[in-house]
């Protein structure tokens, strides 16, 4: 019986060491795909946090400051390089499986927590979550899972519990989808509370209540004594409640369908491991404990996945640690009928490895084959994410460092990699195009600060996903103000054609003066007269 | 036992069922993504004014993904382009069948409405795509037209303000609105937006008239 048990654990070492190995390194060999423009305005706001400059204070942004800080730490001790932001992310991403596997031990068994960490790091790794990119997501979930985990055992004293809270708020202030954590925290505390299955007392929840509020309580109180409270205000509370009521519930379940769809058809089979392990509450008689755990977890990441209906794919990061025990509990319910524990111990080992070999094998180009430039341009279409590198570069080699930059678009990767202060306090274009009462005030602000600044440098990005539009062009009241503006003032130094299947074009100087892109999505860089 | 059995059947059930919904929606999504590049293609073609190749590929988008209702609306714009406003009344009904929050396309089937003389019926369209959207700007334009046929000159006025308000670049909103405030005896207003649109369209033929006229009006 023993040496079954210890075939078992070889064969689940040996399983897990062979799949972590093969994501480490997937990571590693596309460690250098571009910054996107989520990435680009955390490294920007990270860079000028670095330089005293508090979020909000210069720039819009309706993300709470966690994330600003986490890029900030790892702009200090990784580097400034987008191979060494997303090697850090593979750290993180490392600490999170294991932190998830401590979770599915604790609340299944050895098997489910291998395999739900695994899963994880699988899920996490898949384009169709945009998981090679350091989104906020990935950096939310670390301490959001270690504030549950610690929640869930039962060594420790009352300290856990406001560490717990701490670590669940702390998540909160890298992203606000986060606070359905917090709640999750507090129903499953509350859940253990009424139900008698743990001696928690009073004084447990008010230290968890109380760590849960203190990153926001000392967030805000920076924010009252630096003279800012109005600008984080107006931009992560006023602006953020209008940007989650835009997209009506229609719209939302087909932004859900059509990206959960993506992800379902590469990574089946982890999912519908999962999907067993949600419907075998219906068979598995004992531990229901544990699916009080397990369903409501599932709940509740969903629902962190859910506000503004949006559904964009980094959101199901989110999602994926409920999804990965539930498929640690579907291989376990699985094999629960079998009585011979040999079949049950191969079935086992067969099941897992097969279920994720499935998503290796259905995106084994991706992983195996194509170069990080092409990863990024079929995650992100012509977005011009890899050239920004060399528009950076020009700026930062014709300006010098306090003169500022203006890009007509949402590309603050620019702004980053150029290491050039905006003009204007919209780094991001899709606040000033939606439909919500701030919009116009927004756009008038933009122009009113490019007149005023005068940066040396404007960039104009002619492509939909900079604008939140279907229609790869600038909206006509922007560009109207605009080509009266740069006609008077600035001189065009440099033209980026991005073109489909084919090398982007760079023209600069004197050839960018004749040049004509012959693509609708393009760059065009424009230089004060002197 | 018996219960356990009903159980474990709810179970699979639970199971099929889903797994039914996912494999449906991986291929709605294949399809979504089909449906979406012809429909971008024909929006590139129509952008070049090739409208019978742009036709065909919205007609393709709508044969894979026949609830696709931006697809109905752009097929609509090309026939309306063609001259095929029957047929274009038409792709628009069932665009706002599909979705009904769909401004752009009521915008649209107001112009072809107007085009087919049926006036009220435009304005009643119009409206309705500015109350589910007030930024679409030129059909506070067009709507400012009918109006301003129809004798409603304030409410004209009120729209080709808000037109210009929204999209100050807008040169026809600024001629329009100077001929409806010269229609009103209001020249010294009306020249200055006169002015203002040959400022933005220097070649604006209408305008420059229209500008000699309450000149000479004025004094």
């Amino acid at each position: 019986m023993q040496n079954r048990h210890n075939y078992q654990g070889v064969y689940l070492t040996g399983l897990a060491v062979l799949f972590f190995a093969l994501t480490v390194w997937i990571r590693f060999r596309l460690s250098s795909v571009p910054l996107e423009r989520d990435e680009g305005e955390y490294a920007y706001m990270a860079q000028q946090l670095l330089q005293g400059i508090l979020p909000y204070s210069e720039t819009q942004s309706m993300k709470f400051p966690g994330i600003y800080f986490v890029y900030a730490g790892i702009l200090t001790l990784f580097g400034e390089s987008p191979s060494a932001i997303h090697l850090s992310l593979i750290l993180f991403n490392l600490a999170t499986a294991f932190i998830l596997f401590l979770l599915g031990r604790h609340l299944l068994n050895l098997t489910a927590g291998v395999f739900a960490a695994v899963s994880f790091s699988v899920l996490t790794l898949s384009p169709e979550v945009q998981g090679l990119w350091a989104n906020s997501e990935h950096f939310v979930l670390l301490p959001a899972l270690a504030g549950i985990l610690l929640l869930l055992v039962m060594k420790g004293g009352p300290a856990k519990f406001f560490l717990s809270g701490i670590l669940l708020g702390s998540s909160l202030l890298i992203k606000q989808h986060a606070v359905f954590y917090c709640l999750f925290g507090a129903f499953y505390m509350g859940f253990r509370f009424l139900s008698r299955t743990q001696s928690l007392k009073i004084r447990d929840i008010t230290l968890f209540a109380v760590g849960g509020i203190i990153p926001l309580l000392l967030t805000l109180i920076l924010y009252s004594l630096s003279g800012h409270m109005a600008q984080f205000w107006f931009s992560t509370v006023q602006y953020a409640s209008e940007y989650v009521s835009l997209t009506s519930f229609r719209e939302g379940y087909e932004n859900f369908k059509y990206s959960f769809a993506r992800i379902l058809e590469y990574n089946f089979s982890i999912l519908w491991l999962a999907l067993i392990g949600l419907a075998s509450i219906a068979w598995v008689k004992d531990k229901k404990e544990r699916f009080v755990f397990l369903f409501s977890f599932f709940i509740f990441l969903f629902l962190a996945i859910t506000p503004g209906f949006y559904f964009r794919p980094h959101y199901f990061l989110l999602w994926i640690p409920a999804l990965c025990l539930l498929a640690g509990a579907g291989v376990e319910s699985l094999v629960y009928g079998l009585s011979s524990p040999k079949i049950k111990n191969f079935t086992r080992t067969v099941v897992i490895f097969v279920a994720l070999a499935i998503p290796f094998l259905l995106q084994k180009d991706i992983f195996f084959n194509m170069t990080p430039f092409q990863v990024t341009r079929m995650v992100y279409g012509l977005n011009p994410f890899a050239e920004s590198l060399q528009v950076a570069s020009y700026i930062r080699e014709h300006s010098s460092e306090n003169q500022k930059v203006a890009v007509l678009g949402s590309e603050a990767q620019i702004y980053f990699f150029s290491n050039r202060k905006s003009a204007t306090r919209h780094i991001y274009m899709y606040p000033l195009m939606e439909r919500h009462v701030y919009a116009r005030g927004m756009r008038s602000e933009l122009v009113r600060e490019i007149e005023t600044n005068q940066p040396e440098f404007v960039v104009i990005a002619n492509l939909g996903g900079s604008w939140v539009s279907q229609r790869p062009y600038i909206p006509p009241t922007l560009n109207d103000w605009s080509q009266v503006y740069l006609k008077h003032n600035y001189e065009i130094r440099g033209v980026v054609d991005i073109r489909a299947g084919q090398k982007s074009v760079f023209k600069w100087d004197e050839e960018a003066k004749s040049y004509n892109p012959k693509s609708r999505y393009h760059l065009l860089i424009y230089k004060r007269r002197s | 036992m018996i219960i356990k059995d009903l159980r474990i059947i709810i179970g699979f059930l639970f199971v099929g069922m889903v797994t039914w919904w996912g494999i449906s929606v991986v291929q709605d999504e294949r399809q979504h993504t089909q449906s979406v590049s012809f429909n971008e293609r024909g929006n590139i073609l129509s952008g070049v004014g090739r409208y019978d190749a742009a036709i065909e590929n919205y007609q393709r988008a709508l044969s894979i993904k026949p609830d696709y209702a931006d697809a109905y609306n752009n097929l609509g714009n090309a026939l309306r382009q063609k001259g095929q406003l029957q047929e274009s009344a038409a792709n628009y009904k069932e665009a706002i069948h599909l979705n009904p929050n769909l401004a752009d396309a009521y915008g649209n089937f107001g112009i072809v409405l107007t085009e087919l003389g049926k006036f009220n019926k435009a304005i009643e369209r119009y409206r309705f795509a500015l109350s589910l959207n007030p930024e679409l700007y030129q059909v506070h334009n067009s709507l400012a037209i009918l109006l301003s046929q129809g004798g409603d000159i304030d409410g004209a006025i009120r729209h080709y303000q808000q037109a210009i308000e929204l999209y100050p670049g807008f040169g026809k909103a600024h001629n329009n609105l100077g001929s409806t405030l010269a229609g009103q005896g209001k020249f010294k207003e009306a020249i200055n937006y006169f002015e203002k649109a040959i400022q933005i369209e220097p070649g604006y033929v209408d305008a420059k008239n229209n500008l000699e006229l309450a000149r000479s009006l004025l004094k």
